[in-house]
């Protein structure tokens, strides 16, 4: 696994969370279809054109198997943020609307749906947290029963690493007519995904082994079809007059202008390759769960519930950014702040934590390497 | 891990107390990592003669706080105000990534929000 990441020879790297490392095989991919099959897509007439197109569609493809949706399903976008972004504009939010959230979520869809609810006056409610730190369910439903328009929440925490089962808020929100939205941004990486019963569901490129600048969002075409559009410009349209527009049906609508085409290529090589390696997502559990065992040992404090994927976050009585500048001088990457997630950090009443988050590439030294150097940090600190 | 001073000024930080009766007390917080420090300048005659902080955070940022507290003592208003950014680095003495140069500059940002609130409830030109 290691020799298609270079760059981990040198750098210890705990911050997938935040974006992940890509392999080669994404770089290769991209790199022969630039010099091979570049054009613009949906344009040209010429072969190339075709041969762009049917890339981009293929990676379209590709997507929407990766999640269980159908390419007819698939939007391409930035990112999660602008995914969410678009949701919050076009989903029908009005005075009367009931806007729900957690605790739990990332500013990148906290904000565009707090932001859209008071536009509207909407209400908008913020689910809590149990006292472990796990999302309360029984709060979670009871606010949902007193009406529900949208949900909009997170599949798996960046901060605490819990999943969240969304099949079962999806089942709540659908008895109130409302919509469900996922931020699948790190569920994507770590967990079999399925939108069967998912209204909106939208995930990063970079989170998954893939480019920056390129983002997938399904929308169950029932609602897909009742969205206007977000952006106007070339591509999205059916005619243009001077007097007015007509739109495409379907995705296009929402992909106004030229579309990230070379990245579309190299998420399509990156979803690929962690549909071939499923079977190390349980490897990066048993990391994590060995990581937390080790922290608790060395008594960190650690946010959340005990069962968690992906990613771990604690305090230790060294300021978290004295742990990673601590931890860089050591060649170790890991996140310290607040995650993009300032509600939470205030509601555990902490101004900051440090995260641990593993990868497919990640290994149990790289887990003894950190634990180590925490040990060393603690000591340096004399706390 | 940081040099010898800081260390010392971060376990052991110079003013790290609040003030009976400033006059003028102020608060600032660095949202992107949850430091925050409330400073307490007590003035005669456009002259430090009393300061204290407190607050919450890394070594740079108590550290920074500290260090400058420490020369602030007896300086006038008006020559704290002059301090820039350099300054406050140099007093760090060690290299900042730009997202600890916030941590470095927070306590000054604070001191000199608090001295301008000073000299407009004066009456003076600031
Ligand atoms: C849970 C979660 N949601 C959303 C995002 C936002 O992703 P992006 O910055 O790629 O839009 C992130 C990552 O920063 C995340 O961890």
């Amino acid at each position: 696994m290691k020799e298609q990441f270079p760059i981990l020879e040198t750098l210890t790297y705990l911050d997938t969370a935040a974006t992940a490392q890509k392999p080669l095989r994404v770089f290769e991919a991209e790199h022969t279809f630039g010099l091979t099959r570049y054009a613009n897509v949906h344009r040209g007439i010429y072969a190339q054109s075709v041969l762009a197109t049917e890339a981009f569609e293929g990676a379209r493809a590709v997507a929407a198997k990766f999640i269980g949706s159908t390419p007819q399903e698939i939007v391409f976008t930035k990112s999660t943020t602008e995914a969410m972004n678009l949701l919050a504009h076009t989903l029908p939010i009005t005075k009367k609307s009931r806007i729900i959230t957690s605790l739990l979520d990332h500013h990148s869809t906290f904000v565009p749906f707090q932001q859209a609810a008071l536009h509207a006056g909407a209400e908008f409610v913020v689910l809590p947290l149990t006292k472990e730190g796990a999302l309360d369910m029984r709060q979670a439903k009871k606010e949902i029963e007193k009406g529900c328009d949208v949900l909009a929440i997170t599949q798996l925490s960046n901060v605490t690493g819990e999943v969240i089962d969304v099949e079962q808020l999806a089942k709540w929100v659908h008895k109130q007519n409302g919509r469900i939205v996922v931020d699948g941004a790190q569920a994507a990486a770590h967990l079999a995904i399925d939108v069967s019963h998912i209204d909106a569901f939208a995930f990063s490129g970079h989170k998954v082994y893939g480019p920056t600048g390129i983002g997938v969002l399904h929308v169950q075409k029932d609602v897909l079809s009742t969205l206007s559009p977000y952006q106007f410009g070339g591509e999205m349209i059916d005619a243009v007059t001077i007097e007015n527009t007509t739109f495409r049906e379907g995705p296009a609508r929402f992909e106004a202008g030229t579309p990230p085409i070379t990245q579309a290529v190299g998420l399509m090589e990156a979803l690929r390759f962690v549909a071939e390696h499923r079977d190390l997502q349980e490897k990066e559990r048993d990391l994590i769960a060995y990581c937390q065992e080790k922290l608790v040992r060395m008594n960190a404090t650690i946010i959340g519930p005990e069962e968690k994927v992906g990613c771990v976050s604690f305090t230790l009585p060294v300021h978290a950014h004295d742990v990673a500048e601590f931890l860089d001088k050591e060649h170790i990457a890991v996140r310290a702040g607040h995650h993009c997630t300032q509600p939470l950090h205030d509601a555990l009443g902490i101004p900051a934590s440090v995260r641990i988050s593993v990868g497919l590439y990640n290994t149990k030294e790289d887990i003894d390497r950190v634990i180590a150097a925490l040990k060393a940090c603690v000591e340096a600190f004399d706390v | 891990m940081y040099k010898e001073h800081i260390m010392d000024h971060y376990k052991h930080p110079r003013n790290n107390a609040a003030l009976k009766n400033p006059t003028i007390s102020h608060s600032e917080k660095n949202p992107s990592c949850g430091d925050s420090i409330t400073v307490d300048i007590s003035i005669t005659d456009n002259v430090i003669d009393a300061i204290g902080f407190t607050g919450e955070g890394c070594a740079i940022s108590m550290a920074a706080a500290s260090m400058l507290f420490e020369d602030m003592q007896s300086m006038s208003v008006d020559d704290v105000l002059t301090l820039t950014r350099e300054d406050m680095l140099e007093m760090i003495g060690i290299p900042l990534t730009t997202m600890r140069v916030k941590c470095g500059m927070l306590a000054l940002h604070a001191v000199k929000k608090a001295l301008y609130t000073y000299k407009a409830r004066q009456g003076e030109d600031v």
